[in-house]
């Protein structure tokens, strides 16, 4: 009788977040016997590329710019000469590392890192509302329904994660909510997997009723009638792929909770994160559990900090928001270097816009919207490190060089993937679409 | 619908008879395009097997690569396939018994099983669900502010009630276009035609759009996507910002059919921020008020009844405590009503700021089809626009609504590309049967029950679905088998509930969707009901991006999507929900309990069957609701075959 190892052993593909396009979808045009394609599995890039996964940090509301990664004393003189409304950076700015790239006070964690990263300081949007630039940043577009970056990319690579999701989303955002990370068009099994952190989210992972041992019969004589049913009937594979489902369900149960469970990492690496620290648990725990996927070939994985809007109050707001931010992304580069990831990991992070040069209304301490330039960094998985790409005007409100607007950044990273953009495409209602529409350049400027 | 008849009838005459001048078009015209002519029914070697002409084309095709079809299921799987097909439950015990044991020939005793199934009110609950699918009906606006639809469900009843009813076709494609303006007898039935165009109001839009005619026209261009693609299978939405890239269609032809939505008013109950209705993102004035009488103007309400019924009424509650329903109205829905007439200027490159001249409004001359019928100077269009559509020698109509309930009964369409009817889409497995099948559905009165009787009572339908790899055409691209189907999301659930005796049949009264679509407790829209109401599932509200997690593990569309055909995936989440989910846990107890503590009865009850000598010792190992909970999760049971 075949055992449990045997049947694993007999399928060709190791099978991931398993899943199979119906029998029925994929003779097309063939007459050849139908291939059980699973869509989820590990695929080659257009080229090769350093980048292997992607963690991108969503930073709600439109961080400043001004006070944290785009120095402007330009604007801090129009401040002192009482220039219109202008609002100098309420933080001060060091040259930092050997690259001596700017970068405020308000991250004296990260800027240690700070010939890690790659500040992107030309960035644009197209609008000044934050759900609709949001949801542009994620999905490409802020008039039309799409697949998400990371369902695209997941579609395009498959997932390297044996028993875990290709896509997770910790904490997500509310503007925009599931669009964020859905799938659209593309079938539902690239859409992000919604976790919260400290552990749940993926539904009924364990059984109230039934112990171990009885569940392993019970899946058993499960196992028994699929084989039977598809003896009896060879020609239908998707019946292999539901024995197979079995399995990783049955592995899932014990490896998601596993990967879950920060206890069992060491006190070090918990203070690495700043874990046991109130200011920065939450983002701390994101960023654990972060590596941990990171670690488990998780493909694409995105965490949110929401309450980065300061109209007003910024000085104090914005201080306390970048540290509860500073110290977790600084313990994540550090753990992810010392394990020799960051080579093949991309770090993004950023909002969906920053905030303008001048005051915002009363009580005329904080700043508004501003999508016209700001900026978003990354680190890791191939992009060049200590470096400073593109520029603002003098004060600081609009993208001037190497400027890089929605579908410019999605196609360089796609391209940091491996993925030539305009061939990631999938046919619906007649054409075929791409995560970049019909634009986006590579930023090649700052790739290592 | 003497009326209608009489309306479509002077239209076909009236098509036949007019001309445009026809526009240069790059791209060549697809055979769709083509008109339908009669096919010869084919002469077949094996004059036996053949119940149907149906039968004669697969066979023949089957014959010319000298391969011949499987032999015909047994009538237990029968039973089961038609039922689940039909109604989405699978047949009591007593069905199965009577079917099995009707000493009638085949023939005879199936078709009478196909009759009482289809008499079923379940019957509309199930396909109502296929055509919700295709015009991405949701209960919320989705998108930026995600505002609830507080009458969608009115719509979604009106398809289950018009598939009940057997509402032949094409008067089910013209009420959804103009409902509003065709003729009624009755006012039941102007009532009833109204909540039809709820269809073109079920887009998902962006309410807080700042520009209000961007916002129109977005709102055009869902309504022409979903009204090009779910009864024509064509993209006309592509031509937009340019001339199709590869139909027989222009940017001007875009524009003039265009021109009808934006002579139209739509009524969703939820307006964009610069609309003229009051009430905040959900407003009855947003609303269409259904007549009370024939000759009564139809429009929004003008007197707003006592009540909730709109955002503001909520915010002038202060911050109450406890969630805030939405009162019912009888007389509300959503719909379209015909607005300020006038042709739509073309977008150059789809941008708002730059237009040129507009087209007449339903001149459009794309090649092969008929033109539109002379709009009146004072009408949208919509009348002609649905006249034109559902004429009998329309092309593309009938061939895309066949071949969708082919789809549904046999997994895949003879196009199976069901949405794509064009130059993109992919080619007929058997184009004469689909020009066959078109021709006799139009003649048969546009009846869908007439027609999934005749495709259930052909021989093909009632195939073996047993696969064989070594075959030469193994993918059944040639129907020599039926093909296996997956079940549902709804028929799975539904099944659940019903083994355990806990599904509800009726529908659940008043507006079950709560918030506004902002922030907070009582900003969030959401659905009323859960999964672990006992309701069908085609009753649950669907909130746009806020889909319940079942539904997506079970590959429910994506609610702003037009999706003919769902993906099937097999994923693990969906074997953790047979092993774990404590719904599951439940039914299967509930289960357990009725079947006594007979192992037999178990399988009767659960797969349909009786259970092999091997199976009651193996069954043996468990407890009787263990057994109940494994049966649910195994293959046979998530497939009908």
């Amino acid at each position: 009788m075949p055992t449990r190892r045997s049947i694993l052993q007999s399928t060709s593909t190791g099978f991931g977040w398993l899943a199979f396009n119906a029998l029925h979808q994929q003779w097309a045009s063939a007459a050849a016997p139908p291939k059980t394609i699973n869509p989820l599995a590990p695929k080659v890039p257009h080229f090769a590329a350093k980048a292997k996964r992607v963690i991108f940090m969503f930073m709600q509301g439109g961080p400043s710019h001004l006070d944290t990664f785009d120095y402007k004393p330009e604007l801090a003189k129009a401040e002192a000469d009482k220039v219109q409304k202008y609002m100098g950076s309420v933080f001060e700015f060091k040259p930092r590392g050997k690259s001596g790239i700017m970068i405020s006070e308000a991250f004296p964690e990260l800027a240690k890192h700070a010939d890690d990263l790659c500040l992107l300081n030309g960035m644009q949007t197209r609008t000044n509302a934050h759900q609709m630039a949001t949801v542009a940043l994620h999905i490409g577009s802020e008039t039309f329904v799409r697949p998400s970056m990371g369902a695209w990319i997941v579609y395009g690579l498959g997932t390297e994660a044996e028993d875990l999701p290709g896509f997770v989303t910790i904490n997500p955002v509310g503007d925009g909510g599931a669009m964020n990370y859905g799938s659209a068009f593309l079938p539902a099994s690239f859409q992000g997997t919604r976790l919260v952190s400290g552990g749940g989210g993926v539904p009924d992972l364990s059984n109230g009723r039934l112990s171990d041992a009885q569940q392993r019969k019970q899946i058993e004589f499960i196992q028994k009638a699929n084989r039977k049913l598809l003896s009896g009937d060879p020609g239908n594979p998707e019946i292999e792929g539901i024995i197979q489902s079995y399995e990783l369900a049955y592995k899932m149960q014990t490896s998601v909770p596993e990967m879950l469970d920060l206890d069992k990492e060491p006190q070090h690496i918990r203070d690495m994160y700043g874990l046991d620290e109130s200011e920065t648990e939450r983002f701390g725990t994101q960023c654990l559990m972060a590596r941990r996927m990171a670690e488990k070939g998780v493909r694409f994985i995105q965490l949110g900090s929401p309450g980065w809007d300061h109209h007003n109050n910024l000085r104090e707001s914005l201080a306390r928001q970048c540290t509860s931010i500073d110290k977790p992304i600084a313990g994540l580069i550090a753990d992810l270097k010392q394990r020799d990831m960051l080579k093949d990991t991309l770090i993004i992070w950023g909002g969906e816009f920053g905030r303008g040069s001048g005051y915002d209304n009363e009580p005329y301490n904080g700043r508004g919207h501003n999508g016209g330039g700001y900026t978003m960094w990354m680190a890791g998985g191939g992009v060049k490190g200590g470096f400073t790409y593109g520029s603002t005007n003098d004060l600081g409100n609009t993208a001037e060089t190497g400027i890089i607007g929605t579908h410019d950044l999605h196609a360089t990273v796609l391209h940091l993937l491996g993925i030539n953009h305009e061939r990631l495409t999938y046919r619906y209602a007649g054409r075929n679409f791409r995560l970049t529409d019909v634009s986006g350049e590579v930023a090649k400027a700052i790739l290592a | 619908m003497h009326d209608l008849h009489a309306i479509l009838f002077i239209a076909a005459l009236f098509c036949c008879t007019s001309t445009f001048a026809a526009e240069k078009y790059e791209n060549a015209t697809p055979w769709s395009y083509q008109r339908i002519l009669r096919p010869v029914v084919p002469v077949v070697k094996d004059a036996t097997w053949p119940k149907d002409d149906i039968d004669r084309f697969i066979l023949a095709r089957l014959e010319k690569d000298s391969l011949h079809p499987i032999g015909d299921a047994s009538r237990l799987t029968l039973i089961r396939r038609a039922s689940f097909d039909l109604l989405g439950l699978p047949p009591t015990q007593e069905e199965v018994e009577r079917f099995v044991h009707d000493s009638a020939p085949d023939d005879v005793a199936f078709a009478k099983v196909v009759e009482a199934f289809l008499q079923s009110e379940r019957f509309g609950e199930r396909w109502a669900r296929h055509w919700l699918d295709v015009v991405r009906y949701a209960d919320s606006v989705g998108r930026v502010w995600n505002a609830p639809f507080l009458y969608a469900a009115r719509y979604r009843d009106w398809v289950i009630d018009s598939l009940n009813a057997d509402k032949p076709y094409n008067r089910f494609v013209a009420e959804q276009i103009a409902g509003d303006l065709l003729p009624a007898t009755t006012v039941l039935q102007k009532r009833d035609q109204i909540v039809g165009t709820g269809m073109l109001a079920l887009g998902s839009m962006d309410l807080q759009e700042g520009s209000y005619e961007q916002f129109l026209l977005d709102q055009v261009d869902d309504q022409i996507d979903v009204v090009s693609r779910a009864f024509m299978g064509l993209t006309l939405s592509c031509a937009r910002c340019h001339d199709h890239k590869t139909e027989p269609v222009s940017q001007k032809d875009y524009y003039a059919l265009a021109g009808i939505f934006h002579s139209s008013r739509t009524l969703s109950g939820t307006p964009n921020r610069n609309d003229e209705a009051r009430g905040g993102y959900v407003s009855a004035e947003a609303l269409v008020d259904l007549p009370t009488a024939l000759n009564e103007r139809v429009g929004p309400p003008t007197k707003l009844p006592a009540g909730v019924h709109s955002m503001d009424d909520i915010r002038t509650m202060g911050n109450p405590k406890e969630t805030v329903r939405y009162d019912h109205d009888p007389h509300f829905c959503m719909g379209v009503i015909e607005g300020e007439i006038k042709d739509c200027e073309l977008a150059v490159g789809g941008k708002v700021s730059d237009r040129e001249a507009a087209p007449e409004r339903g001149k459009f001359g794309i090649p092969a089809l008929p033109p539109l019928p002379k709009i009146p100077a004072q009408s949208s269009g919509r009348l002609e626009l649905a006249q034109w559509m559902t004429q009998p020698t329309h092309p593309l109509t009938s061939r895309v609504a066949v071949n969708r309930i082919w789809q549904h009964l046999f997994g895949e369409g003879i196009v199976r590309t069901v949405d794509d009817f064009g130059t993109t889409g992919s080619d007929p497995t058997h184009p004469e049967l689909l020009d066959h099948l078109a021709i006799r559905f139009v003649e048969g009165g546009w009846s869908v029950k007439k027609m999934i009787r005749t495709l259930m009572l052909s021989r093909t339908y009632r195939l073996a679905s047993t696969g064989n790899p070594e075959h030469p055409d193994a993918g059944n691209k040639l129907r020599w088998r039926m093909n296996p189907k997956r079940l549902e999301l709804e028929p799975l659930r539904d099944t659940l509930l019903q083994l355990a005796g806990k599904l509800a049949l009726d529908r659940p009264e008043g507006i079950q969707v709560v918030g506004t679509g902002g922030k907070g407790r009582h900003g969030v829209t959401r659905g009323l009901l859960s999964i672990e109401d006992p309701y069908r599932t085609i009753y649950l509200p669907v909130v746009r991006d806020n889909v319940p997690e079942l539904f997506s593990t079970f590959d429910f569309p994506g609610p702003t999507q037009i999706k003919g055909q769902r993906d099937v995936t097999t994923v693990a989440p969906q074997a953790l929900f047979f092993m774990n989910n404590s719904m599951v846990d439940e039914l299967s107890a509930e289960i357990a309990g009725k079947t006594g503590k007979d192992v037999k009865g178990v399988y009767r009850l659960v797969l349909g069957r009786e259970p092999s000598s091997e199976e009651v010792r193996d069954a043996g190992e468990l407890d009787l609701q263990t057994l109940v909970q494994a049966l649910l999760g195994t293959a046979e049971f998530r497939y009908v075959f």
